[in-house]
């Protein structure tokens, strides 16, 4: 049977009508945001809230702190937060169909690397996450399109 | 940007605040950094530290001092200013504007380094109209200059800004203003009792110029 995904808000940071931040959640593999909640109240949960901040503000860079996976094609989905050797890592897609320059980072699983390139097989599996219809469902309860398109469309990338 | 329908994480804590403002500082250093400009071992060089002490330094913003934040930046080529500003949001519902915002304006407005070449740059912004003269005091023509809608262009022999009116005006681009291009507009047809004369003055979708003879 299919896991029930839900999709939770990243609240107290700064709301912006081009980029939002959440955590897709319901699965044992979607672990990026208990993650971010045991760093709460420490530095890697100031580090990650201040690299949030900085990209929903609109900034692009510096890559030490997060970046999107652009030039590599079959992983051009994915994004990544990254604190030291902390990772977060999600997908960005476009959810609201009224809205298509609003970009959602669906953040799904977080990883400690310390070798320079990022696990191929972490990036699957977050690409793989993206395609799912059940991330598409938990995602659309937040971001309800207006027409009715439930699991059946893929939204805009 | 949007009212947060929570306070932002910034709101209780000063150190969560120092921390944020740090981050963005050093996220500054570190573009400059990417963009190639300067590598992290000639930093590490010039700080007399070694790269991982350098490291350490952009891993802990909330470490940094000013003092630290003046040696840094100055070791990358770059200068830092203490800005204090008032967002309306007193009670920081919103959380700090990014350092790298004010960096952006300051440039957009043509790097102003007094308060006179500031008052200099903002002269002419948002009054074009009597903004230039010729000679005299009685306007006898109105002259209205298109600019490219919407998006304006670098290009100063764009063909998308005509301009209509009893005179013939030509323009050199100048920089980028707040809402418009700052102009060089000068009268080219010298008609009788008028002198070719050149003004500097923003140029926005439909910037009425009134020439005066």
């Amino acid at each position: 049977m299919s896991p029930t995904l839900t999709f939770r808000s990243l609240t107290a940071c700064r709301e912006s009508s081009e980029r939002g931040i959440g955590f897709l959640e319901g699965h044992r593999d979607l672990d990026a945001g208990a993650a971010f909640d045991e760093f709460e109240g420490t530095t890697n949960g100031r580090a990650f809230r201040s690299h949030m901040d900085q990209w929903l503000d609109g900034a692009n860079g510096p890559k030490t702190h997060f970046h999107p996976f652009r030039t590599d094609l079959a992983h051009r989905n994915c994004f990544v937060f990254k604190y030291k050797q902390h990772r977060l890592y999600g997908f960005l897609c476009h959810p609201r169909d009224t809205d298509a320059r609003f970009q959602l980072c669906s953040l799904c699983i977080y990883a400690t690397k310390n070798e320079r390139q990022s696990d191929k097989a972490e990036l699957d599996r977050i690409e793989s996450w993206c395609s799912s219809v059940e991330a598409r469902q938990a995602i659309t309860v937040i971001y309800p399109p207006k027409k009715q398109t439930l699991g059946g469309q893929s939204w805009k990338r | 940007m949007e009212t947060l329908t929570s306070k932002h994480w910034t709101a209780e804590s000063i150190e969560d605040f120092t921390f944020r403002i740090a981050s963005d500082f050093l996220a500054q250093v570190e573009t400059k950094i990417e963009a190639g400009e300067i590598t992290r071992a000639e930093l590490a060089h010039r700080l007399s530290r070694t790269p991982g002490r350098v490291s350490q330094l952009f891993n802990n913003p909330g470490n940094l001092t000013v003092t630290s934040a003046v040696r840094l930046v100055r070791a990358a080529g770059m200068k830092v200013a203490l800005v204090a500003y008032d967002d309306n949001d007193p009670q920081n519902n919103n959380g700090p504007i990014n350092s790298e915002m004010f960096s952006r304006c300051w440039t957009y407005m043509g790097a102003p380094k007094t308060f006179f070449e500031f008052a200099s740059a903002t002269a002419s912004v948002g009054n074009c109209v009597n903004a230039y003269t010729v000679n005299g005091t009685s306007p006898v023509a109105v002259a209205t200059v298109h600019a490219n809608s919407g998006v304006f262009s670098c290009n100063p022999n764009s063909p998308a800004t005509t301009v209509t009116g009893n005179h013939d005006l030509s323009w050199d681009y100048i920089g980028q203003g707040m809402g418009g291009m700052i102009c060089n507009i000068t009268n080219t047809s010298n008609p009788v009792g008028m002198k070719a004369a050149t003004t500097t003055t923003k140029v926005t979708q439909e910037s009425v110029i009134s020439m005066e003879a």
